[in-house]
């Protein structure tokens, strides 16, 4: 099992089925956390909730791929939480097990009760702390770097090695370079990036050192469409 | 109502896109029985999510219907819905007379 503390009331899960990052952020209530992005292995994560005796309040889907909401409904089903995720990710969470199966792996997951975040920027109070869901369409339509108290957890849109795209069906580039843009410009380059794969990083480094990140942002997208 | 027909232009359309993203040397072979899920399979796994969300797209510009081929529905059938483009088109066909 790994449960690797990340900084002082953050720990990481590591997903090993399709490898993948869970993180728990401890609440401001003694014994309580989130999750963040539960993946494909609810037992790793149910294993190493119980040897931090910590108890789930809220669970926090950064988008709607199966590698990041695959533990959702045990959790929800087991600690009778909420499950958030932005509402223009409903579609790529009902397309789960779909994609599973054409992606040929032989396990399924159940879909949780999501609690659809509507808008841009969503911002929740969850287990004593401010919650800033940032909007980055892109990588999925409703994907978002989800913003609490110095940390980034900024799922498959930003990584600290490499660039969050892949080909499937879906992802936008140009939509995601401008959702980038976006956030850079409305967040501190000292949060601590925590992506759904890879390591963490400062923000700002990833910004100096991140080469394919930096060579993506620089891309031309071509004149406006009508 | 939509017909056979109209559905099975749909697929054969969203297969079109796809040749046309292929070599001259890789194109797939259209017709009712082209293969698109399972051990036959003449799409790859991104060319299958691509025509799928192509043939749910299609389906509401051109049938002017919102359909989901893609949900657990569709995967809790016994014969997948998307083995075929003849049980595609059967599937889509139930999910447009309701």
């Amino acid at each position: 099992m790994e449960f690797a503390t990340v900084r002082t009331g953050v720990r990481l899960v590591a997903n090993q089925v399709l490898p993948s990052n869970t993180y728990v952020l401890a609440s401001r209530t003694p014994g309580k956390c989130m999750v963040v992005d539960p993946g494909l292995d609810p037992p790793i994560l149910n294993d190493a909730l119980g040897a931090a005796g910590w108890v789930p309040e809220a669970v926090l889907c950064t988008h709607g791929h199966f590698d990041h909401i695959g533990g959702a409904a045990e959790l929800q089903t087991r600690y009778e939480i909420p499950v958030y995720l932005c509402a223009a990710d409903a579609k790529t969470a009902k397309m789960s097990n779909f994609l599973m199966a054409a992606f040929k792996m032989d396990i399924r997951i159940k879909l949780p009760e999501f609690e659809f975040l509507q808008g841009e920027d969503p911002v929740l109070e969850c287990g004593g702390r401010s919650v800033r869901f940032h909007s980055v369409p892109g990588h999925t339509p409703g994907g978002a770097a989800i913003e609490v108290d110095g940390l980034l957890f900024s799922g498959d849109s930003l990584y600290a090695t490499r660039v969050a795209l892949s080909r499937m069906r879906g992802e936008d580039s140009p939509t995601l370079r401008a959702s980038l843009r976006r956030l850079f410009a409305r967040v501190s380059d000292d949060l601590l990036v925590l992506p759904g794969h890879g390591k963490s990083a400062l923000l700002k480094d990833i910004l100096g050192q991140n080469r394919l990140l930096n060579e993506f942002m620089a891309q031309s997208d071509g004149p406006p469409h009508d | 109502m939509s017909s056979r027909e109209q559905v099975q232009k749909v697929i054969f359309e969203a297969l079109e896109n796809l040749n046309h993203e292929r070599a001259d040397g890789e194109q797939i072979e259209i017709g009712p029985a082209t293969p698109l899920f399972g051990v036959d399979a003449v799409l790859n796994s991104l060319e299958l999510v691509s025509v799928m969300v192509d043939v749910e797209t299609l389906t509401a510009d051109d049938l002017g219907r919102t359909i989901s081929v893609t949900d657990d529905r569709a995967l809790q059938r016994d014969i997948v819905p998307f083995t075929n483009v003849a049980t595609l088109t059967d599937y889509i066909l139930e999910l447009l007379s309701e």
